[in-house]
């Protein structure tokens, strides 16, 4: 008996070790991103994508692999939403996204300026409301079409053209004032 | 076409999202309207923009992250694989080839008795198995086979009775438990068909209505055979939430509001387009006795069941709905998939009853989490949602942090 499992399918087990590291490549700072816009945490946001990835480790790649994209922001949504909810438990969000978005520490200026990027996306987007916001986001930062963000929001392609639309109109009105 | 500078077109169209011939058109009209064309000159500076602020850079994980994810790609055994005694460990060997003698012992037994022989507490399982191809002693796929086998193959069962379920009160001894005992419900008390019946949903798909002739004559029919509305059939296809590779298909049958009805239904699937299928319900625990399938549609009320059918075409049709109603045979109701068509409120509530469902009853082939029926319960919540919708969202929330 092989007491390592790896070992019983060691080409199917490279090909998943590569598959993985070709999907990180190409999504991490994405989701980190993706993520980071639902948490206002950078910090989460990459634990967040960490899971998303490790549930990837999970999947046959040959059947994720056709929707990995979708599949990809799905479970890092997902996942994102359920920290946000295990966070309104205990805190405000309100207090805990500020709080982390601002820092209360000197940070290296690479995160630095991380973290007022991310403060200022925030405090662009919570003037939309949380329909607008998710798929402004999906759209305008991660650049996914109307039907991928319909797989991996379940909204309608209709609804998010009204969504992105009327969202715009609204980013229209502040731009000026904010940029 | 004349467009208003409102239009939500008009963002489709700058986005690169409408189809060329849309596309044209839109273009068109812009050209031939000044006022299109300011507004989409807005609208795209506000694009540039907002793409502008929304870039966060490039965030990376860190290296223990990525180590991590990489040690468990490394790491990771091939999921759901078939039960081999190759893989059990040496001191279960001798429990599982006990098991196996066991189960072949209850084969040999239906084989001679027939189907409705009792065969103990062990039942279920061996139907299930006695419906699955065999192999050799060293490859026979015990618990893979148990955990499976509600899952059917067309080439193997080309139909399935669909069950008259009718009003049922579910949702009251699962909340009384979340709520009042603060625990999870007994996985073997939870009936998705109860859920589903605990609440009245209409699919949106095709639909089809059965009449019955009835002796009385009606002035506003001048035929000599007068007919009635007997019951509808109606079904909605929608992805399933917990399998991409799946899809939902949520079945309803309604009776006449005042008169009784018997109904006789069964999926017909298509064996070219579906690779296999299965009736969302929980197992039912061994030694329980099966409720017997009945086809008595009470007056005003109706049935509804959901299958998760795994298809191998994107679109076109996957199968049927056969029925009858008293007696009499009925237009079959199409069971279609359409990619571009969106699921109806009540068949997205009807998806994340059967999530519940499956996540409490802890089903192996689905692997519902607790994030993807929040996910779900999130995307029904709405405003306007009845009453005991709402409850139901409410429940789900305090099943989920219990």
């Amino acid at each position: 008996m092989n007491p390592n499992p790896s070992d019983e399918s060691p080409t199917s087990s490279e090909t998943r070790e590569r598959f993985v590291e070709r999907a990180m490549e190409e999504f991490e700072s994405a989701l980190i991103g993706y993520a980071a816009t639902i948490l206002h945490d950078i910090d989460l946001a990459r634990d967040v994508a960490q899971d998303t990835f490790l549930r990837l480790c999970e999947q046959e790649p040959a059947k994720v692999e056709k929707q990995l994209k979708a599949w990809l922001f799905t479970v890092c949504r997902n996942r994102a939403f359920d920290v946000l909810r295990k966070q309104r438990r205990v805190e405000p969000i309100d207090e805990v996204r500020w709080k982390k978005v601002a820092g209360d520490e000197m940070q290296p200026d690479e995160t630095l300026r991380q973290r007022e990027r991310l403060e200022k996306a925030a405090a662009l987007l919570d003037r939309l409301t949380e329909n607008q916001r998710e798929v402004i986001v999906l759209k305008f930062q991660q650049g996914l079409s109307y039907r991928e963000i319909s797989e991996v929001t379940g909204l309608s392609t209709g609804n998010i053209g009204f969504l992105i639309h009327t969202g715009l109109k609204r980013m229209r009105d502040l731009l000026p004032a904010d940029i | 076409m004349k467009l208003h500078p409102e239009d939500p077109r008009l963002t489709s169209y700058l986005l690169g999202e409408l189809s060329p011939q849309d596309a044209e058109l839109v273009a068109t009209a812009i050209q031939d309207d000044p006022a299109l064309a300011a507004a989409i000159a807005e609208l795209e500076e506000a694009r540039d923009s907002l793409a502008g602020s929304l870039d966060l850079g490039e965030p990376r994980l860190d290296r223990e992250q990525r180590d991590r994810i990489l040690a468990a790609a490394r790491n990771a055994e091939p999921k759901a694989s078939p039960f081999s005694f190759a893989n059990l460990k040496p001191y279960l060997a001798p429990v599982a080839a006990a098991a196996a003698i066991a189960l072949v012992a209850a084969i040999t037994w239906r084989s001679l008795h027939g189907p409705d022989a009792a065969i103990g507490a062990s039942e279920p399982d061996a139907t299930e198995a006695a419906e699955s191809p065999g192999g050799e002693a060293g490859s026979v796929p015990l618990p893979a086979l148990a955990e499976r086998a509600d899952f059917r193959k067309p080439q193997e069962s080309p139909e399935m009775a669909i069950p008259v379920i009718g009003r049922q009160s579910g949702f009251v001894p699962i909340a009384k438990t979340i709520r009042e005992d603060r625990k999870l419900p007994d996985p073997s008390k939870v009936r998705i068909s109860s859920l589903l019946n605990s609440y009245q949903l209409r699919p949106e798909g095709p639909t089809v209505v059965a009449r019955f002739p009835v002796s009385a004559w009606h002035p506003d029919n001048r035929s000599p055979v007068v007919t009635t509305h007997a019951a509808t059939a109606a079904t909605e296809v929608l992805p399933c939430p917990w399998k991409p590779s799946s899809v939902l298909v949520v079945i309803s049958l309604r009776g006449n509001p005042s008169v009784d009805c018997e109904i006789e239904a069964r999926f017909v699937p298509h064996t070219e387009s579906v690779r296999r299928y299965r009736l969302l319900e929980n197992r039912i625990p061994s030694g329980t006795a099966t409720p017997s399938a009945s086809h008595l549609l009470r007056a005003g009320e109706s049935s509804l069941i959901a299958l998760e059918v795994e298809a191998s075409t994107a679109s076109g049709s996957i199968g049927a709905i056969e029925w009858s109603a008293n007696g009499r045979a009925a237009t079959a109701v199409p069971v279609e998939l359409d990619p571009s068509r969106e699921p109806s409120n009540d068949a997205r509530f009807a998806a994340l009853l059967c999530a519940f469902g499956l996540w409490t009853a802890n089903d192996r082939d689905a692997q519902v989490d607790a994030a993807l029926v929040a996910a779900l319960a999130r995307e029904v919540a709405a405003e306007d949602l009845p009453t005991e919708r709402t409850d139901f969202l409410i429940l789900v929330d305090q099943a989920i942090n219990l």
